[in-house]
């Protein structure tokens, strides 16, 4: 009953925090700039993929005056979607504060239970609403900037395109030779990475920074199978180790010296074999050009470990905990790869750029779509699922760049046949859905004790999110049941 | 004799033994608080061999020296064990032998209960939190680093893992591996023994000193000397102060035939169940559990229990 009052407590001061508007930003929704049997179209065409935008940009008929207004729109709307969530941010932190205070107070075993609990969820609740105004709808809106862009623009780097492509011009680009994939030199002295990649490992297992790895032969077989074939038709010269982390981070990172650690989250969200070879491929291009050694040196792993170890011994009371859970407790899904990956993996606008173009070769040699990693990188950036997999788009370079030089270099590989799924890969769902079952059966068994939860015995933390097959900015619309609280990981104790 | 075939203690009997009091209990925190019913796990050997089908006329208890009247009851279920392993970088040279003895737990140990694993050296870490599933745990232990620390923080890692445990409902058990040294630790003995004096936890230590003391015996000083027995005494402290078990083993199989005895142990543990207040005076309240047969004697029975309780 006690659980069940404080989550209606929790849910009503979401319904209230919504109807506060926000400071410093804009407090009001844009008006809409252009009539609508423009606007409506336009904003539609911008929930469409990527791929259908190459296709039919040349044929659409915006002025560049329509396309200035939407573009000012988004920009407005995004000031206030952000505005909106970061005042929700500053209600619960002003609302932490006030138990805080509350802490002073002498009150009963159970009053003193109560309060904990609420500090806790609440404390959850506002670090969610900051990673959501600080990240997730800036990028949102900056894929949504990227299709204008695109609607605007590809039209004239089509032409372009083709240009190169009769002239022969296109040849002459950076890696243009992948008639010599595995045998150029990408980068020089990757074994040299090998120790690098095996001190990051040790350190971020005995910092806990590293999930689980999952054990069933089927999932783990498959995902090195289609590691080593994409491997073995890239420039990586050293073994490739692929290990595949039991955790519900949408992300896939690769440390130096072929070291590559697929996380379930991304097996769980991949739609076909070319989208997870894609994202595979893209990781192996990291290592193949030593993007990690050239900016991960062993200063700075260890730097990143005990930063993320001091925010853990100033925010946890207890003391035990592993950096990496905590994490994902506070943070809800965001996991491993908000606070690590990019920092840890340093990546960079010019890698990110170049492990693009090498994934997008790798694949392609290997005798996938190459269409498949702009194909997943658009769900990520589009839906709901984007969310869990942040830390994969975090600072990464502009999305329209991104996306134009991706279907660039996807036009000037030879055309061959190219496979999008497979037999086994719907084996390997199968197989995975079993291990997600499990994971999830216990994660959500009600009577599961912890040693994580500051305080056992609270309902789970409500994660602030957004109805499915609806876009992340929804948040931010009038109607408060898109912010209601959803039950998430449990954090129950007894 | 009061040593009854285990078959005899029937359900039926440990449901009235426990009574209606036991309802009342499920509904309480068991952290230890002033006025809590206290729950108390003993286990009785004769001759080195556990003592199975007493019952309760067979117990006596006494606390602070007054006789209490006692029940017994039905073991809580599950039950919530946490391996509690050192990996400071010495622990390096004994990882084959814990490696024997977590697969022992993974083979040997019974199904059901939640198990979590915690790892120290100069921090303490949750590997994996509680899981019914034993793979999990001993996956977890695989691929668990070892840490460059040299620095031990047995200290902590007991008082905090108590501590967490304090705040959770259900049984539990600490099954603590590790040498016993403490180097770093915030916390002292005597922070981690009130910790324990004032839960309910029962700790089964494992040392490792016997293999950490043959690694080092041709160097060392009389000094380290002193401190690997002062660890050693550590364990001790801490097991017999929760009412638990001490091993040494000085060999993978013996490792792993020290977990197949916390598994035995904790199952064969008696659970009483007395209504007793604690006073919040912040002394330690002894606890001394006797057993006798129908004549009153008590002949050559060795009884293991917590030393008391003190009130948090």
């Amino acid at each position: 009953m006690r659980v069940q009052a404080l989550t209606a407590v929790l849910a009503a001061e979401l319904v209230l925090l919504a109807s506060i508007g926000g400071c410093g930003r804009r407090t009001t929704p844009p008006a809409t700039p252009l009539t609508p049997t423009v606007f409506q179209p336009l904003r539609q065409e911008l929930n469409k993929s990527y791929a259908e935008l190459f296709r039919i940009a040349p044929t659409l008929e915006y002025s560049q005056a329509q396309i200035d207004s939407m573009r000012e729109y988004l920009k407005q709307a995004e000031d206030f979607c952000i505005g909106r969530v970061d005042d929700r941010a500053d209600q619960y932190e002003k609302q932490l504060a006030a138990y805080q205070e509350k802490l002073r107070e002498p009150a009963t075993n159970g009053g003193r239970h109560n309060l904990h609990c609420e500090i806790q969820n609440t404390r959850a609740m506002m670090n969610q609403a900051k990673v959501l105004a600080q990240t997730a709808i800036p990028v949102s809106y900056e894929n949504r900037k990227a299709k204008l862009d695109l609607i605007q623009n590809w039209p004239t780097d089509l032409k372009t395109i083709k240009q190169q492509i009769a002239s022969g011009a296109y040849r002459d680009r950076r890696w243009g030779n992948v008639e010599d994939i595995g045998f150029r030199e990408v980068a020089s002295g990757q074994e040299d990475d090998i120790k690098t990649g095996q001190d990051a490992i040790r350190d971020m297992k005995a910092a806990g920074l590293m999930p689980r790895a999952i054990e069933d032969p089927e999932v783990v077989n498959y995902v090195r199978n289609l590691g080593a074939r994409i491997a073995s038709r890239s420039d990586l010269q050293v073994p490739l180790h692929i290990t595949v982390l039991n955790s519900q981070e949408i992300n896939a990172f690769a440390l130096p010296g072929g070291y590559l650690f697929i996380e379930r989250g991304l097996l769980e969200a991949v739609e076909n074999e070319s989208q997870l070879a894609g994202v595979i491929a893209h990781e192996i291009a990291h290592a193949a050009a030593r993007h990690g050694h050239k900016l991960m040196v062993r200063a700075t792993i260890s730097s990143i470990i005990y930063q993320a170890a001091e925010v853990a011994a100033i925010m946890l009371t207890g003391g035990v905990a592993s950096i990496g859970i905590y994490y994902a407790m506070q943070y809800g899904f965001f996991g491993l790869g908000l606070v690590l990956n990019l920092n840890l993996l340093g990546v960079s606008r010019e890698y990110e750029l170049e492990a693009d173009q090498l994934g997008i070769q790798y694949a392609w040699n290997s005798g996938y779509d190459p269409s498949g990693f702009i194909n997943f990188f658009d769900k990520m950036a589009s839906k709901e699922g984007y969310v869990r997999g942040i830390s994969w788009f975090h600072s990464h370079p502009p999305f329209y760049q991104r996306m134009v030089e991706a279907q660039r270099e996807i036009m000037f590989l030879p055309a061959r046949p190219a496979i999008t799924n497979t037999r086994e890969f719907q084996q390997m769902k199968r197989a995975l859905a079993r291990v997600t079952a499990e994971a999830r059966a216990e994660e959500s068994e009600p009577n599961r004790p912890s040693l994580l939860s500051p305080e056992p015995g609270c309902p789970p933390p409500p994660i602030i999110s957004f109805q499915d097959q609806r876009q992340v900015e929804d948040v931010c619309q009038l109607n408060p049941e898109q912010l209601a609280p959803r039950h998430g990981r449990s954090l129950r104790a007894d | 004799m009061p040593a009854k075939p285990r078959a005899t203690r029937t359900a039926a009997r440990q449901i009235i033994a426990g009574g209606l009091a036991l309802t009342f209990w499920a509904a309480r925190v068991p952290a230890v608080e002033p006025d809590a019913p206290r729950n108390l796990y003993v286990s009785v050997e004769r001759d080195g061999r556990p003592v199975e089908g007493l019952d309760p006329t067979n117990f006596r208890l006494f606390v602070d020296g007054s006789p209490a009247p006692v029940q017994l009851a039905p073991q809580e279920q599950p039950a919530q064990v946490v391996f509690v392993i050192e990996n400071s970088s010495s622990a390096e040279y004994y990882r084959t032998e814990i490696a024997a003895a977590m697969q022992e737990f993974e083979e040997t140990a019974p199904e059901g209960h939640w198990y979590a694993l915690v790892s120290f050296a100069r921090d303490v870490e949750v590997v994996a939190d509680f899981t019914r599933r034993k793979e999990n745990i001993a996956s977890a232990f695989d691929s668990m680093g070892q840490s460059g620390w040299q620095d031990i923080s047995t200290f902590d890692a007991v008082y905090n893992v108590v501590g967490k445990l304090r705040r959770i409902r259900g049984r539990h058990i600490v099954v603590l591996i590790g040498s016993g040294l403490d180097r770093y630790s915030e916390r002292s003995l005597g922070d981690a023994e009130k910790q324990l004096q004032a839960s309910d936890v029962t700790i089964y230590a494992i040392g490792t000193g016997t293999l950490l003391r043959r690694q080092y015996e041709p160097y060392v000083f009389p000094g380290l000397r002193m401190s690997e027995m002062q660890a050693r005494g550590v364990l001790e402290t801490l097991a017999e102060d929760s009412g638990g078990k001490v091993w040494f083993p000085d060999s993978a199989s013996g490792f792993a035939d020290a977990m197949r005895g916390v598994f035995t142990d904790m199952a064969l543990q008696y659970r009483l169940f007395y209504a007793g207040g604690i006073p919040p005076d912040g002394k330690l309240h002894k606890i001394n559990v006797k057993i006798v047969d129908f004549g009153g004697r008590a002949p050559g029975y060795k009884v293991r229990a917590r030393k008391g309780w003190r009130a948090a």
